[in-house]
Formats: C-alpha cells, sequence, structure tokens
C-alpha cells in the first residue's frame, strides 16, 4: 500500500516537488524548534541593521539579511514559521473535524436538524468573514487562540457543505445498506462507514484551505488586527517590512516567498491527494499513460 | 409562477440567516468598547461620558437598545453617524457604488479570463499551455493581496509610468485594483472552468459532434461553455463574498472610497450605525445575487426548468 | 428614495470609470497634497488635531491670533492689537473690512457666536478641549470690533491659545458640527468628495494678496508608500505624515515636531513605585543605539517632557547614560528589599501612534528583561490605550509608551495634562507630589522670564528627582515634496502648512 503511494507521488513530478519542499520547510521548523532556544531569534544588534542578504558580515546568521534591529532575518523565517505553520494546519484541521461532524450529522438525520446547520452555514458563508474578523478582534484580544476560532468559524461552512453532499451520497450506497441489514445502528454507520468514506475528500479540501488560511492570516497583519507581539508569523514579517519595499526587499519578499510556497505546494499535493485516493481515478497516477487529471475539485478551492 | 416559487423560497431561507446576522452584528458591534471614550476629548470627566452617552442612547440596557435598533431598521433608519453629521444609511450608499463597479467588473474579468484560459487548457491537457497556466493562476493567488498591490503600483506607475498609482477615475484607474482583487478569483474559476470543460469534452455527446465533422471552437462556445455554466455560475456567487474580503484592502492602498475602507474606519472610530448598515446591506446584497443565481440555473439548464 | 438614488450613483462611478480619464496636472497653479486620513469633524472648531488644522487653520479659517513658528512669536490676524484687563480678561481689537468666504461681514458679534460654539459641549470640540484643556471662555462683543474675552481662571497665554479660534461664518450650524466649514482664509472649500479628497479655491471675498496657487486638491491615502509614489509619480506634488523609513527619498524634508517619545512607568503602583526601579529603567535604555536603529539617526535624545522648541525647554538636564551594569545593580537591590521586579508587565503601545512604535516597543521590552525586569509587549488600539492612560486600572499596571505632543508651544499643556497630581493621567510619585504641586502652582503664577525659568525647574525635577517618565527620543517628521514646489517646513509643520508658504517654481 505505501509502496504503491509512493509510486504515484513519484509518477507526478508536481506532488513530488511539493511534497519535498513542505517536508524540507518542516524539517526546518522542527530543527528550530532545538536549536534556536530563548531569543536567539529576537535578540536586537544596534550594529548590524539592515543589512542585505548573501552577505555574511556576521557570518551565517544573516544570510538573509537583517531587520530594523538588527535581528537575523532567517531566525526570525524560521521562528514565525512555527506559528504560521501551527495557525495554519491547526484551522485547517479543525473546521475539517468540526465540518465533518456536523455535515455528516445534517446528511444523515435530515429534517429539522439539517436545515438549521444549513441556514447557519449559509449565513456565515454569505458573509466575508474578514469584516467579521476584522470586527472580532477588536473585541477579544487578538491571540492565536482567538484568531484560530475566527479562522475555523469562517471556513467552516465549506466543509458542512461538502461532508453533507458526500454523505447524502454514500448513505444511499449500497455498502450502508448491506451494513444496516446487518443490524448496524445510526452511530455505528456514521462513525464507522461515513466517516471513513468523506475522509479523502476532507482531506483534499483541508489541504487546499492551509494557504488560503495563511494568506487571511496576513491579510489580518495588515490591518493590525492579526497576531501581535511579541508572537512572530509570517503575515506579520511581510506586513510590518511593506514600507521597505524598495529599500529592504528582502524584509517582505523571503516571508511572502515562504507563504507562497507553502501555499502552492499545499494546492498541488491536494490536487494530487484527490486522484490518488479517489480509486476511480487513480489510475492516472499509477500507470505511465499520461492523462492528465480531468473532473473538477468535488470541492469548490477556498476563497 | 415558477420564479415566484422559487424566490420566494429564496428569500424565506434567507430570512433566517439574515435575522441571524442582524443580531449578531448589533451585540458584536456594540462589545468593540464605548463610543463616548474615543469622541469626547482624552480628559473627559466621567460625567461627560456619561452625558454623552445619554444623549446617544448608549446608556440604555442592551435589549432596549435592541429594541430600539430593530425598529428603526423595519423603516430603514440605522440612526446618525458619529463621524459625520449625517444617516448612517446615507454615508453607507454614498460608499456602496464603488465597491458594486469594483466586485462586479473584478468577476466580469475573472469570468473572461478563466473561461478562456481554461477552455484553452481543456482543449490541449498536459500541453505546456496547460501546466504552465495551472502555476501561473494558483501562484497568483498564493500571494499576499496587499503585498502585490504595492509591488503593481511600483511597477506599472513608478517605473513604467503607464498607470497611475491610486484613487478613483477614469478605466486607467481600476485597473490595478480590479487586477489584483481578480487574482484570488481566478485561481479557482479557471481550476474549475478547466475541470468542467474536459469532462464535457470527454462526453458521448460532443464525441458525436466531433463525429458530424463540427470544428473545435465551435465544440467549445456552443456545446462545452454551455454545459460548464451551471459551476461556475455556483462559484461565481460564492466568490463575491471572498472578493468583497479582498476589497477591505485593495480599497484602503488605493484610496478608493468603497464599503471596505468604510467598514475599518467605522470600526476603528466605534461608529456602530455606520457598521451595522453596512453589515445589512452587504448582507442583503449577498441575498439577492444567490436568488439571481437560483434563478440563473433555470434559465441555463431546461433540466431544472421543467 | 434611498434605493433610486443608489442606482444613480452606481450608474454614475460607472460612467466616470469608462469615461475619459481626468485631466491630469491640469493648470500650473494647482497643486495636489496627499494625506493620511479625512477630517473628522471637518470643522473650524475641530482645529485642535491634526487632520483638521492642516487643511483648515490659516488657509480657509483665520484665527484671531497667528503665530509664527520661526521667531516664537504671536502676530495680529483677526485681532490687530489686544491687551490684558485683569487676570482672566483680554480685550481685543478686531479688523475692518473683513469678509467671509459666503460675503457676509467679519465683525465683533460674529467672532462672539463663532467662540460660543466652540465651547458648546454638544460639539465635543478639540480647540476647547485640547488646546484650552477644559478652561471656559466666553466671549463678549463690544461694538462692532471690540471683543473682550473671560476666561474661567488666570490665563496669562491666551492670545497664544487664541492661535488656534478659528472663526466660522455665523451661518454655520450652532448646535452640531458643520461640514462646509466657512471662514475669512484666503481659501475657500470647494468640494468635498467623502472618502476621496478636499478642493480648495481662492476666497473671492479675501482682501488679501491674491494666492497664486489657484487650487489645492488635499487626497486621503492611509498607504505611507502609496503617498511617496504619488509625489514619484508626479501625481501628488507634497507627502505628508510619513515614517522615518522615507527620510532618504529624493525630496524629503525633515523637521522637529514638538513631539517626544516618552514611557511613562506606573508610578504609583509596585515596582515602579520604589525609586531605584525607576532609575533602573533609566538607564537601561540604550538612547542613542535605539535612535540610530529606528530613526536612522533622525532624532535627538529627549531630556524632558518637551522639545527644545518651546519655551521652558531646560537645556541643562543631562540625559541618563547608558549603563545597564547599573541598572541591574539598582534593580537587583530593591529585589532584595522586596519590591515585586520579577512582576509580569506590560509596555502598552498604541497602534500607529509612536514612529515605528512596534519595534521600538520589542526593543525596549528586550532590554528591560536584560536588567531583571520581567517585561513583554501588548500593542492596542486607541480605546482601551486611553483608558490606561486615563484611569490606571490595576489589571494593568505597567509602561504606556507615549508620545507626547505640545501642539499649543507652552509648557503649562505639558504640566497640567501629565505632571498635575490632580489630574489621573499624572503619575508622579506620591513622595514627589507635593513638591511638583508646589512647583507648578509657582511656574503657573509666574510671568515672562520667571515663568520661563520656573518651568525649567520644574522638567529639571521630573527629570531627575520624580522621574514618572523614561524619556527617550525627540524623532523627526518626514515629508516629501515634489519637483513642482518649494517649502520650508518648521518645527509646526505637522499641524499647520500655509499656503502662502507653499511656492510654484516657475
Amino acid at each position: 500500500m505505501n509502496g504503491r503511494y509512493g509510486r504515484m507521488l513519484y509518477r507526478s513530478k508536481g506532488a513530488l516537488i511539493s511534497a519535498i519542499l513542505l517536508a524540507a520547510i518542516l524539517l526546518v521548523t522542527g530543527a528550530g524548534f532545538i536549536l534556536l532556544r530563548g531569543d536567539v531569534a529576537t535578540a536586537t544588534s544596534f550594529s548590524g541593521t539592515m543589512i542585505p542578504p548573501f552577505s555574511l558580515v556576521h557570518g551565517f546568521r544573516d544570510v538573509l539579511g537583517t531587520d530594523l534591529l538588527g535581528r537575523s532575518e532567517l531566525f526570525r523565517l524560521i521562528v514565525a514559521a512555527r506559528t504560521s505553520l501551527a495557525v495554519a494546519f491547526s484551522a485547517a484541521f479543525l473546521a475539517a473535524a468540526f465540518g465533518a461532524a456536523l455535515g455528516i450529522v445534517a446528511g444523515f438525520r435530515k429534517g429539522f436538524l439539517d436545515t438549521i446547520i444549513m441556514r447557519l452555514s449559509d449565513a456565515i458563508q454569505s458573509f466575508p468573514s474578514l469584516f467579521l474578523a476584522v470586527l472580532f478582534l477588536y473585541i477579544v484580544e487578538p491571540r492565536i487562540e482567538n484568531i484560530v476560532i475566527l479562522l475555523v468559524v469562517g471556513r467552516l461552512p465549506m466543509f458542512i457543505r461538502v461532508a453533507r453532499a458526500e454523505t447524502v451520497t454514500v448513505v444511499n450506497s449500497l455498502f450502508v445498506d448491506a451494513a444496516r441489514c446487518l443490524g448496524a445502528s445510526g452511530w455505528w454507520l456514521c462513525l464507522y462507514e461515513i466517516a471513513p468514506a468523506i475522509l479523502p475528500t476532507m482531506l483534499t479540501l483541508a489541504a487546499l484551505e492551509i494557504g488560503v488560511l495563511m494568506l487571511v492570516e496576513s491579510a489580518l497583519s495588515f490591518l493590525g488586527v492579526g497576531i501581535q507581539a511579541p508572537g512572530v508569523s509570517w503575515g506579520i514579517m511581510v506586513s510590518e517590512g511593506r514600507d521597505w519595499i524598495q529599500s529592504a526587499w528582502w524584509l517582505t519578499v523571503f516571508p511572502g516567498l515562504c507563504i507562497a510556497t507553502v501555499s502552492i505546494s499545499c494546492n498541488v499535493l491536494s490536487n494530487w491527494l484527490r486522484l490518488a485516493t479517489n480509486p476511480v481515478e487513480r489510475w492516472r497516477l499509477d500507470t505511465d499513460v499520461h492523462a492528465p487529471d480531468v473532473g473538477l475539485p468535488a470541492v469548490l478551492p477556498g476563497i | 409562477m415558477a420564479i415566484f416559487a422559487i424566490v420566494g423560497r429564496r428569500l424565506g431561507q434567507s430570512l433566517l440567516s439574515l435575522l441571524f446576522l442582524v443580531t449578531a452584528v448589533f451585540f458584536i458591534a456594540r462589545m468593540t468598547g464605548d463610543p463616548g471614550q474615543l469622541y469626547l476629548p482624552l480628559d473627559a470627566t466621567p460625567e461627560a461620558v456619561a452625558q454623552f452617552d445619554k444623549a446617544h442612547g448608549f446608556d440604555q440596557p442592551a435589549y432596549r437598545q435592541f429594541e430600539r435598533y430593530a425598529a428603526g431598521i423595519v423603516h430603514l433608519d440605522f440612526g446618525q453617524s458619529l463621524r459625520r453629521e449625517a444617516p448612517a444609511l446615507d454615508v453607507v450608499f454614498e460608499a456602496f457604488p464603488t465597491t458594486v463597479v469594483l466586485v462586479v467588473a473584478t468577476e466580469l474579468v475573472a469570468l473572461v479570463f478563466s473561461v478562456v484560459a481554461g477552455s484553452l487548457m481543456a482543449l490541449r491537457p498536459g500541453s505546456l499551455l496547460d501546466r504552465a497556466g495551472t502555476v501561473l493562476v494558483v501562484a497568483g493567488a498564493s500571494l499576499p493581496d496587499f503585498w502585490v498591490a504595492l509591488m503593481a503600483i511600483l511597477v506599472f506607475s513608478v517605473s513604467l509610468h503607464v498607470l497611475p498609482t491610486s484613487g478613483p477615475g477614469g478605466i486607467l484607474h481600476w485597473i490595478m485594483p480590479v487586477g489584483v482583487l481578480s487574482l484570488r478569483a481566478v485561481g479557482s474559476l479557471t481550476q474549475v472552468v478547466r475541470g468542467s470543460t474536459m469532462e464535457i469534452l470527454a462526453s458521448p455527446y460532443i464525441e458525436a459532434a466531433r463525429g458530424r465533422g463540427v470544428g473545435n471552437i465551435r465544440i467549445l462556445f456552443f456545446h462545452s461553455l454551455r454545459n460548464a455554466a451551471i459551476p461556475v455560475i455556483t462559484l461565481v456567487g460564492i466568490q463575491v463574498a471572498g472578493i468583497l474580503n479582498g476589497t477591505v484592502i485593495v480599497e484602503t492602498i488605493f484610496g478608493l472610497p468603497g464599503i471596505g475602507r468604510l467598514l475599518v474606519t467605522s470600526i476603528l472610530g466605534r461608529d456602530f450605525a455606520v457598521v451595522e448598515a453596512t453589515v445589512i446591506v452587504v448582507a442583503l446584497t449577498i441575498f439577492a445575487v444567490n436568488i439571481v443565481i437560483d434563478l440563473s440555473y433555470s434559465a441555463i439548464d431546461p433540466r431544472v426548468r421543467a | 428614495m434611498p434605493i433610486v438614488r443608489f442606482w444613480v450613483a452606481v450608474i454614475s462611478v460607472c460612467c466616470v470609470a469608462l469615461g475619459p480619464p481626468l485631466a491630469q496636472a491640469a493648470a500650473n497653479s494647482t497643486i495636489t497634497i496627499a494625506v493620511p486620513e479625512e477630517p473628522a469633524p471637518f470643522d473650524t472648531c475641530a482645529v485642535g488635531t491634526i487632520a483638521a488644522s492642516r487643511i483648515l487653520l490659516n488657509n480657509v479659517a483665520d484665527a484671531i491670533t497667528a503665530y509664527i513658528p520661526e521667531t516664537n512669536a504671536v502676530v495680529p490676524s483677526l485681532a490687530t492689537s489686544w491687551k490684558q484687563t485683569s487676570p482672566a480678561t483680554w480685550e481685543f481689537n478686531l479688523r475692518s473690512g473683513v469678509r467671509f468666504s459666503d460675503g457676509t461681514p467679519f465683525n465683533a458679534a460674529a467672532a462672539a457666536t463663532s467662540i460660543k460654539r466652540t465651547f458648546n459641549h454638544a460639539l465635543n470640540c478639540s480647540v476647547a478641549s485640547q488646546i484650552f484643556a477644559g478652561e471656559q471662555v466666553v466671549p463678549e462683543a463690544i461694538g462692532n470690533t471690540r471683543l473682550r474675552l473671560t476666561t474661567s481662571r488666570p490665563d496669562p497665554i491666551l492670545p497664544l491659545r487664541a492661535t488656534f479660534l478659528a472663526i466660522s461664518a455665523p451661518s454655520t450650524e450652532s448646535d452640531r458640527n458643520t461640514e462646509h466649514p466657512i471662514g475669512t482664509g484666503a481659501y475657500k472649500v470647494d468640494n468635498w468628495a467623502h472618502g476621496t479628497s478636499i478642493t480648495l479655491v481662492p476666497n473671492p471675498f479675501f482682501n488679501g494678496p491674491k494666492p497664486k496657487i489657484t487650487q489645492v486638491t488635499y487626497v486621503f491615502r492611509p498607504e505611507a508608500r502609496v503617498r511617496v509614489d504619488m509625489v514619484n509619480t508626479g501625481e501628488a506634488d507634497m507627502a505628508l505624515s510619513l515614517p522615518p523609513e522615507f527620510a532618504s527619498q529624493k525630496g524629503a524634508l525633515q523637521f522637529d515636531p514638538p513631539e517626544v517619545i516618552l514611557l511613562r512607568m506606573d508610578a504609583l503602583t509596585a515596582p515602579f513605585n520604589d525609586k531605584r526601579v525607576r532609575q533602573g529603567v533609566l538607564s537601561a535604555i540604550d538612547r542613542p543605539g535605539l535612535i540610530k536603529a529606528l530613526y536612522g539617526g533622525n532624532a535627538s535624545v529627549a531630556t524632558q517632557a518637551i522639545t527644545r522648541n518651546v519655551p521652558g525647554f531646560n537645556p541643562h538636564i543631562v540625559p541618563p547614560r547608558y549603563d545597564p551594569a547599573l541598572a541591574k545593580k539598582l534593580i537587583a537591590e530593591a529585589k532584595a528589599s522586596g519590591v515585586p521586579v520579577d512582576k509580569p508587565m506590560k509596555i502598552y503601545n498604541r497602534a500607529g501612534l509612536v514612529l515605528n512604535g512596534q519595534q521600538l516597543a520589542e526593543a525596549l521590552a528586550e532590554e528591560l528583561d536584560a536588567v531583571g525586569l520581567n517585561v513583554s509587549v501588548d500593542t492596542m488600539d486607541v480605546a482601551p490605550w486611553v483608558e490606561i492612560l486615563f484611569s490606571h486600572p490595576a489589571d494593568r499596571s505597567g509602561l504606556l509608551l507615549e508620545d507626547h505632543a505640545n501642539n499649543l508651544g507652552d509648557p503649562s499643556l505639558t504640566v497640567d495634562a501629565r505632571f498635575d497630581p490632580r489630574r489621573t493621567r499624572s503619575q508622579v510619585p506620591k513622595e514627589d507630589q507635593s513638591t511638583v504641586a508646589n512647583l507648578i502652582r509657582l511656574a503657573e503664577n509666574g510671568r515672562g522670564e520667571q515663568r520661563t525659568a520656573l518651568f525649567q525647574k520644574l522638567f529639571a525635577f521630573m527629570a531627575t528627582d520624580a522621574t514618572q517618565d523614561a524619556y527617550i527620543a525627540a524623532a523627526r517628521s518626514t515629508m516629501l515634496v515634489g519637483p513642482r514646489v518649494s517649502y520650508k517646513p518648521n518645527w509646526r509643520s505637522n499641524q499647520l502648512i500655509p499656503l502662502a508658504n507653499v511656492h510654484l517654481r516657475q
């Protein structure tokens, strides 16, 4: 089984590169946890401020340049990765988990519960999430937990909608009928038949959302209600450095590239996942016939 | 008759969502803090703050304020703006047209571009055009929009002198804001058009048309696009909210006097009435857009009409 | 009906968008100025705030007197002469033959109406709250050309404050703020496109020299980078309120505003009620290093709460030297005697208030942590920050990063607002309160040179003994001027850009 996925990944060059890039980023971030302790990344140094990158004035630490307070851009990027990735990944998967739960309930039970869930979901989805996020973040402190909650609530409707649609399809399928004949209860069905069936789609959608969430986080930082000091995130770095776009370009370009890389990689991988986890489409990746993937993402890519 | 049924059902469904939104916004806006603190001079005495609150009705208990608010809404009266000497609804309507034009232009540009690009990519799947195109649109949608906006101004205005930097004005002033706004929409719309078109192109009746000798272009435009219309239109409806998100940033950077910027200034300035009016006007517009989309389904797809 | 108006507006926006582009940089005698925000309210009585004063004061609306920043002199404007007839009364002789831009004549009655309006509580005029600091002024018209102003407390500097009493026409709404300010200045408001721009044209009834610039448009661009780009492409002739990172742009001009960046310590609560801890903070800050890093050297070390330009500035105060070892020692001593120096505290920073405030707060927190305190940064927006400024909530004690602006140009503004122990903003430690109160009373009762000397003494005491604040820097302000115009900024240029001083280069 694993060998099969490996072969499929290898055949699809785009997905392979994306996977390697993502793994590299995660590895470096993890290494940062161990190696960059304490205030290595926040140590200010007034003697070495605004050094351009690709010079080794103070050694390896300045290879990506330094900022206004002389802090190493490289170290700050690695520390910021923790926050950005944590926020994006956790919000995506939390939204997927809750969305799946609510969607399954709605699709399985139908009736009144279904209507309420769908109407609330409509209400949230039809309103620009950034408007509400800005409003909320002026009330509650813009701490990481609150930002993640807001991001989850904003993306929930998408997951609910898809989960519900898939649940409806699955419920009518043969293997569920078979299980019912064998006397399975509602709960059992939901947990052991339906959830695994919709898992691939949920994962695919979650992967897509990760990129989107990183961009929303940077928008919140631009508006001043994102993660606050002393936290660092790629979004904060891009936003803070924007006055220096012409002079100290490295302050915005590098964090921006990081966001874009993670976002694009997740997008490509998510498309690959959609094919790899779908037995009907899997042949495209399995054989040497180079048939490119077709078909709508059954999910509508996040906005 | 069928139309009224559709609209009526949709209205009923939307009403519940609207009520929820209206109530939520009222309480949220009031939780942002006391406007008296903000409008009165820094060293205003507590009595002065109390007097200000009394004059504007902020001293009443929440449910009483909500009653006034709900009663007002029914008469389309959202109260006076605290920052401007005008009714809140007027302030919102002043800003709304700019955003409407921005969103509509963005959606049209995104549609045209995605339809053309997506169809071309679907015609030759796996080719260089297809792969490069996919990478480009995905990359465009993966960059922070304020960064792209500032870079665009540097490149097109300051270096190349072909476009004005910012502000409302003639068509040249709208090119960059619309361009930046449409990046996200183009990213997803192109992939949907491409996928949808590819599915249809592989279907039997297109094969039949090809067998009859119908040329590619004709096939594309007369047969497949019409069928691809439904998922595309669904996506367009959902994207309106997303594009509105983008207007908050684009309007701030390009100095366009629209709703996105108005909302942020009003939240910062604790101008409750304008915040509430903005939210409700935007929500109503989106519901209207959704109804139009539902109606257009029956126009496009004969199967729905029956 | 609102719906009809709405659709008309949509269609007109479309027409503008699809129509021919507006003529850029029209006639040679028009200029465009890019500012960050729209004035709210756009009223002559709101010239206590910068957004309104930079457009209105001395351009659209003249005041009773005027101020020459280069010589620190108060000169005649709408009043030709004045004298103090009692500690709380001044009489002004008004100019005749002046008209408002709507044609109505300026006289004592009009001046009295306008001043009464300024002090009407319902309007919340920033002139009354910022410049007069709660002092009430009752005007009285005597005949056509004499105006008597009675103040609620003795005010020896009323003519200086009167430079902000911009006079509006009697036709102005008296019960609420106006959106159409009408004054006696060389220009009048031609158009206000909400959210976009304000346009001024020459006042036809102005009897002074005809202005050479025939149209001035102020455009609103919140993003500093975009204001700079507009000057670089020629779309604007001036860009105001720029952060220090643009100081090296071609055409950038700098000046020293009356603003001091400082860290106010909560000297009424532990641990800052212990003088050693406060002294430790003063020695822990590397002022020259911060100035070089954050302001590119475009700032001077601040030694007191006012800047050089404000009378009462004491040139003999020496700033504390950067000595982290001494700071550590002092704080360790305090800790040993039971002062809770480890208490987690925050530097409360208001977003957008201080230039590069975010980085400054982070650097300060690090420097204070290094000497034994436990400090982190909390950035917030206006309302909660103002609350901490005034009411010292017990759960939010710590340090407040402030940018104190003395817009009046007189030390009494700073002293009243920040040092008077009776005011809630003051954090003068308990043991120094009576000394400070005495010094304030002496200074405010003084006259002329003696008054200035007494204020100098007060500032010295605050800096070295009471040490409620850690003064950090006085940062220069930056503006960008394009090739079409020339302008020489002075220390008041943040609040006041008289268009008479902006010259077109021919």
